[in-house]
């Protein structure tokens, strides 16, 4: 049932029903949901709200890993299991409730069925449905009222880390699948020329696919953004509306000395727009509500701009500084309508495009540096594994390489159909002049191709006789070799 | 991964290159999941004019374009090229070469159902260099080509690409039968003399040793000199120059089970008759490879392998070994082949029954 342990090489298999996931895939996938819970809780306003679900479903995870339940979750999966338990749990929760005098709380009830939830974290086929209905936790906060500022980042958070899980969950799916043997017995399959620009092409293309998601990404919240029906006020800000909001007329008109009035004011009754129809303040534009409290937002000082109630005492304050307060002495200061609970909200529609704007530029840039660690990492250990490589071979094909190098930057190359014996006596009467280097072309060709290794002492003098006779004849500078030429 | 047969029309090869197919996109289950989480929060972004929720839904949809393209650009230029036996048995794992290029992503090559069979197999194709894959024989016949399935997921799993491909071999792969192991009810065996020379006619002009007698030794074998040193009759065992002869005619008369049937009773009649160092003759009459038939969508079934053909000319080898004979027999068409005069044992092979000449 499950492909542990792994089919065997070269032979094709069926597509195996379970596959184990990778720590990275399961970290991931883990991720994935700790940032639907960062979103719930940022909504709700309560640490708790991610602290408890996450320690619950961590502590699931580590169960499952820890004690082996695969016999158990491959008969039913864990989400199963999980609602399951929370069906049993809470009516034995309800039965405990009616019974005992003290009431018991709730909440351990879905922490345990998550914990359930979490003890099966093995396979594939169950965190690639978990991981994408994790976007489910996030969506319901993102519905939810108020502020949606902190919650911008969200989606892209949750969308990075979910399509990295994914891609992660693809792979381990991948490595599953027998792959043929390669013909040279190496341990990997061969790369063909270039392919090491493979890993800098796929970050590239993550980042180029991720900056366009997150340009595309802003196109709903400029459909949102009422820029294009707002209208610039004094101060060069754009007015924003919300469902009901002022629009101020071109002029101050009313403005000045126009006075808030309460519903029933002398204003035009307009109708237009989504707000109360009025035009209290006489501009010649109808009033609207912004805040929704059934109270027209008005321009009581005529900068264009509503005016906002910052001290919430219910009058209508100048976002320039004057404070329309009944009987103050800002031009115009009337009172505020009936009801007195006159807010007016005022916001610059392009904050919230710059928000997301900077959000994005950190993601960007954090895509960007996330990408450079990745091939930088992958290089260096590509570098570490080669240089491991090269220094666990022979010393003898070491040191006939290192010849050749030697005498290629003196001017003397190899040829194809060259021995190494004559190669080094080549050398040795010419650019590498040294007495002894004949002889170690000849120990080279014994290590090479002879029945067995040289000591180690032939080894070490091989090894010096060539430090010696590169030290005595340096290669030729570069202007040397242009002159040659 | 199971596959049903499907209702689809076949897709045509490409015009210009009539061994593979145009690449197709298939969704794979995360999709159906990112589609209903893009759905959700559309309808709930809508409803609530909540600018985030637009921004999951471009996301969403923004990873599974990208998803649907790399796993398209995937397939878009790779080649696959397999080296294959010379001889194979039906049914038995036969080792491949296969070589991929162009892969600049892993890719599976899947080996697509019969109609027989439900279950697809695949391998996976992450580099260039050549490699060894193990595949079983299909049924007898000599193939001069296989037809695979190239998929490509996509980064992310949610979609795959998909292409059919007829890979031609370099050499025609003839495919046996096994041998199927029965009693013909042998006669007495004749021998024929080696070498083109018919005078010779007995097989017991070289003395091997003596034995004790058994009930059914002709009288005249009886070595005397022995029975009277262990007092009781020995009997002389003779062997000859010359050998065994087994001639097994194949006469086809119509394709089917039977028919298969008859060719692995006639293979195994061979093999017995070269494990026993006997001169073994195998006569029948060949038919050329069927042709290719057209490539379907990929992850389609394959069709039926065609019906074995009219066999054109006959063949009478000599066999020498076991890969010879199988090498004939997988090439053996519908048909009745030409005999020659021969000497020694003739066994007509015939899907309504055996008979010894």
């Amino acid at each position: 049932m499950s492909t542990e342990p792994a089919a065997p090489p070269g032979v094709p298999q069926p597509a195996p029903l379970r596959t184990a996931a990778s720590p990275a895939s399961q970290a991931l996938a883990l991720m994935a949901v700790l940032v639907a819970l960062v979103a719930v809780a940022a909504r709700l306003g309560s640490p708790m709200w991610f602290a408890a679900p996450a320690t619950a479903l961590l502590l699931g995870i580590v169960i499952g890993l820890a004690i082996d339940l695969r016999r158990w979750f491959a008969a039913v999966p864990g989400a199963a299991a999980a609602l399951t338990t929370l069906v049993v749990l809470s009516v034995a929760w309800a039965v405990a409730g009616t019974s005992a005098e003290v009431a018991t709380s709730y909440a351990p009830v879905p922490l345990v069925a998550l914990a359930v939830f979490g003890a099966d974290w093995r396979w594939v086929e169950r965190l690639r449905p978990t991981t994408v209905a994790s976007g489910v936790v996030l969506v319901v906060p993102l519905i939810g009222e108020g502020d949606d500022t902190a919650l911008l980042p969200l989606p892209f958070a949750w969308s990075a880390v979910a399509a990295a899980a994914l891609w992660s969950l693809r792979r381990d799916d991948q490595r599953a699948v027998p792959a043929p043997v390669p013909l040279d017995g190496a341990a990997g399959a061969p790369r063909e020329p270039g392919a090491g620009r493979t890993a800098l092409a796929v970050a590239a293309s993550w980042l180029a696919a991720g900056i366009v998601i997150a340009l595309l990404g802003l196109v709903p919240l400029y459909f949102e953004a009422p820029v294009v029906t707002g209208r610039l006020g004094s101060d060069g800000r754009v007015i924003t509306p919300g469902p009901g909001a002022v629009v101020p007329g071109d002029g101050d008109e009313g403005g000045s000395g126009g006075g808030d009035r309460g519903p029933g004011g002398g204003g035009p009754g307009d109708t237009v727009g989504g707000g109360t129809g009025r035009d209290v303040d006489g501009d010649g534009i109808p009033d609207r509500d912004i805040d929704g409290d059934g109270i027209p937002d008005v321009d009581l000082d005529g900068d264009g701009i509503p005016d906002v109630d910052a001290d919430g005492d219910g009058v209508p304050d100048d976002p320039a500084g004057a404070t329309t307060d009944p009987g103050g002495s800002a031009a115009g200061g009337g009172s505020a309508g009936a009801g007195g609970g006159g807010t007016t909200r005022l916001v610059d529609d392009r904050e919230g495009v710059r928000t997301v704007l900077r959000v994005l530029g950190v993601a960007v840039v954090g895509l960007l540096v996330a990408a450079l660690v990745a091939v930088g990492v992958r290089a260096l250990v590509r570098a570490v594994a080669r240089r491991r490589a090269l220094a666990a071979r022979p010393w003898a094909v070491r040191l006939a390489e290192r010849l050749e190098d030697e005498g290629a930057r003196r001017g003397r190359a190899r040829r194809r159909d060259e021995p190494v014996t004559g190669y080094a006596r080549a050398l040795a009467d010419g650019v590498l002049a040294h007495d002894r280097l004949e002889e170690v072309g000849a120990a080279l060709s014994a290590a090479l191709f002879g029945p067995g290794p040289p000591s180690a002492p032939t080894a070490e003098w091989a090894t010096r006789v060539v430090d010696e006779a590169v030290a005595a004849n340096p290669p030729p500078s570069r202007r040397a070799r242009r002159r040659r030429r | 991964m199971t596959t049903g047969p499907a209702s689809d029309p076949p897709v045509r090869a490409r015009p210009d290159d009539p061994d593979r197919t145009a690449r197709r996109l298939r969704a794979r289950p995360p999709l159906a999941g990112v589609v209903a989480l893009a759905v959700l929060a559309a309808l709930l972004g809508v409803a609530t004019r909540h600018g985030t929720l637009g921004m999951l839904v471009v996301a969403l949809g923004g990873l599974a374009v990208y998803d649907a393209l790399s796993a398209r650009a995937a397939l878009k230029r790779v080649e696959v090229t397999v080296a294959n036996p010379i001889d194979g048995v039906a049914g038995e794992p036969s080792v491949h070469v296969v070589q991929a290029r162009g892969i600049v992503a892993p890719i599976e090559l899947v080996l697509p159902v019969w109609w027989d069979a439900a279950v697809r197999s695949s391998i996976a194709l992450r580099g260039t260099g050549p490699g060894t894959m193990v595949i079983d024989a299909p049924d007898r016949g000599v193939v001069t080509h296989m037809v695979f399935d190239l998929v490509a997921p996509g980064p992310l799993g949610l979609t795959e690409a998909a292409r059919r491909i007829r890979v031609w071999l370099p050499a025609p792969w003839h495919v046996g039968p096994a041998g199927r192991a029965h009693d013909p009810g042998w006669p007495r065996l004749r021998t024929i003399p080696p070498g083109e020379s018919s005078t010779v006619t007995q097989g017991d002009d070289l003395f091997r040793g003596v034995r004790p007698y058994t009930r059914g030794d002709p009288r005249r074998s009886v070595h005397w000199p022995a029975t009277a040193h262990r007092g009781t009759l020995m009997v002389k065992e003779r062997d000859g120059i010359e050998q065994v002869a087994l001639r097994v005619v194949l006469e086809l008369d119509d394709g089917g089970p039977d028919a298969e049937a008859a060719v692995e009773r006639a293979a195994w009649l061979v093999e017995h008759g070269l494990s026993r160092g006997w001169r073994v003759h195998l006569v029948t009459a060949e038919a050329p490879p069927a042709p290719a038939a057209p490539l379907l969508r990929p992850g389609f079934p394959l069709p039926p392998p065609p019906p074995v053909g009219p066999a054109t000319h006959t063949v009478a080898r000599a066999i020498e070994r076991v890969d010879g004979a199988r090498h004939q027999l997988a090439a053996v068409g519908i048909g009745l082949p030409a005999q020659e005069p021969w000497k020694g044992l003739t066994r007509v092979v015939t899907p309504a029954g055996d008979r010894w000449q």
